[in-house]
């Protein structure tokens, strides 16, 4: 019975049986959540002071009222995972041209922002042609093509906030923190319209660096769309996606 | 369009050494995998080896300033996770285990295992000593010089201890 290759190779007898089944032998597939956890554990010791503050920030008010954005549980956001996790990448029938903006940087690595809701009827994708109202909730997914920092942004037309920021790993996933996706619950005091985007930097920059960056070049008598927020993303090398939501009031 | 060459991983290593946190993802991305697979061949532990794998990371980032440049990443880096594997076991007060044998070389054991052996079993039955030679030696294909920089031995020993390593798992591997 004669040795596989690779096995001929470790024991001195063989040549290099290759890339391939050299790597297959050596490498290990590292779980998203264990790289993440690396790169901000990283990001941490290079710029502690930065990332510090940026997580503090999670806990802001805003306006005066508790952030909307919590961490979503148990078999509702198991639920909208799934139906992220099934959504095309390509915008659907439906979709109102224009108003999702994917990646107009043309050396960008590509970024993919889906987003789901539950209503009372169910969860489904988010339709930018739809208008939800108070007590629905929204739901992320990313996919990326390069590691890097995500940044969750909200923008209306009175200014944008980033969200959430957390590093991650090229591929696909909920956005969430400890393992729950995070969700967005829509309440009376949303604007009729307004964006969520993701943007994804190189390092961790402070969430008030990245809102006054992403202000400094929006074209501030452009209506506020997916695009004008991308665009503005893509001015800054930024990688960026974005959905349009109506809320009704 | 001309597309710069890609950067070795020691030029990175030295944009790291000036504070370039996209350099170090670079070497993350480009060498997370085999710091795994090595780490998890060492343990033999998922959830050990993972908490290994970050800290071996860290370990690079904070020892960054002693990479020179005329040294080679890779050596380097699994140095530091060797390093960072003794630092673990000493710290929880456990010795690795260098001269006991599970399995004494040249007792291959025929007559209980009909089919041959995997490769992995195999050296997995290594003594702690052989196993961590041949583990940076044959697998991961430092030379004997980098491999004795790593362990802290000398080279000449580096080459016989892989070089023992591989003699006793062909007696595993090799039936007849």
């Amino acid at each position: 019975m004669s040795l596989d290759p690779t096995t001929l190779w470790l024991l001195g007898e063989g040549p290099d049986p290759g890339d391939e089944a050299r790597a297959a032998f050596l490498e290990a597939k590292v779980p998203p959540d264990l790289a993440a956890r690396t790169l901000a554990a990283m990001a941490e010791l290079t710029d502690g002071a930065g990332a510090t503050s940026m997580r503090s920030r999670l806990q802001v008010h805003r306006g005066g009222r508790a952030r909307r954005l919590f961490v979503g549980g148990g078999a509702v956001a198991a639920l909208a995972a799934a139906v992220l996790l099934g959504l095309p990448t390509a915008p659907q029938q439906g979709d109102l041209a224009g108003m999702t903006q994917r990646g107009t940087g043309a050396d960008l690595p590509a970024l993919d922002l889906r987003m789901a809701v539950r209503t009372d009827d169910g969860v489904d994708r988010l339709r930018a042609d739809q208008t939800y109202g108070a007590g629905d909730v929204f739901y992320f997914r990313y996919e990326a093509a390069a590691d890097g920092w995500l940044h969750l942004i909200h923008a209306t037309q009175a200014g944008v906030q980033v969200l959430e920021s957390q590093p991650v790993t090229r591929g696909h996933a909920d956005l969430a923190r400890g393992g729950e996706p995070l969700a967005w619950t829509v309440d009376d005091t949303d604007p009729n319209q307004a964006v969520f985007a993701l943007v994804r930097t190189v390092r961790p920059v402070s969430a008030d660096e990245l809102s006054q960056a992403l202000t400094g070049v929006l074209d501030g008598d452009a209506p506020l769309a997916p695009t004008t927020l991308c665009q503005a993303a893509t001015t800054l090398e930024l990688s960026c996606d974005a959905q349009a939501v109506r809320v009704k009031r | 369009m001309e597309h710069p060459a890609p950067q070795t991983d020691e030029e990175l290593m030295l944009s790291v050494q000036g504070g370039d946190a996209g350099a170090y993802q670079e070497l993350f991305h480009r060498h997370n995998r085999s710091v795994l697979g090595y780490l998890r061949r060492r343990v033999r532990d998922e959830e050990h080896a993972s908490d290994l794998f970050q800290e071996t990371w860290l370990n690079v980032h904070r020892g960054a300033h002693t990479f020179k440049a005329n040294q080679r990443f890779r050596p380097w880096l699994f140095g530091i996770a060797v390093n960072t594997v003794r630092d673990s076991y000493r710290k929880q007060g456990r010795r690795i285990q260098t001269t006991e044998m599970v399995m004494e070389p040249g007792v291959p054991p025929r007559s209980n295992h009909p089919t041959r052996m995997t490769i992995e079993a195999a050296i997995d039955t290594l003594p702690e000593h052989l196993k961590q030679a041949f583990l940076l030696g044959a697998v991961q294909g430092f030379n004997h010089r980098e491999v004795a920089a790593q362990l802290d031995i000398s080279p000449d020993n580096a080459r016989a201890r892989i070089s023992r390593a591989r003699s006793h798992l062909r007696k595993l591997l090799k039936p007849e």
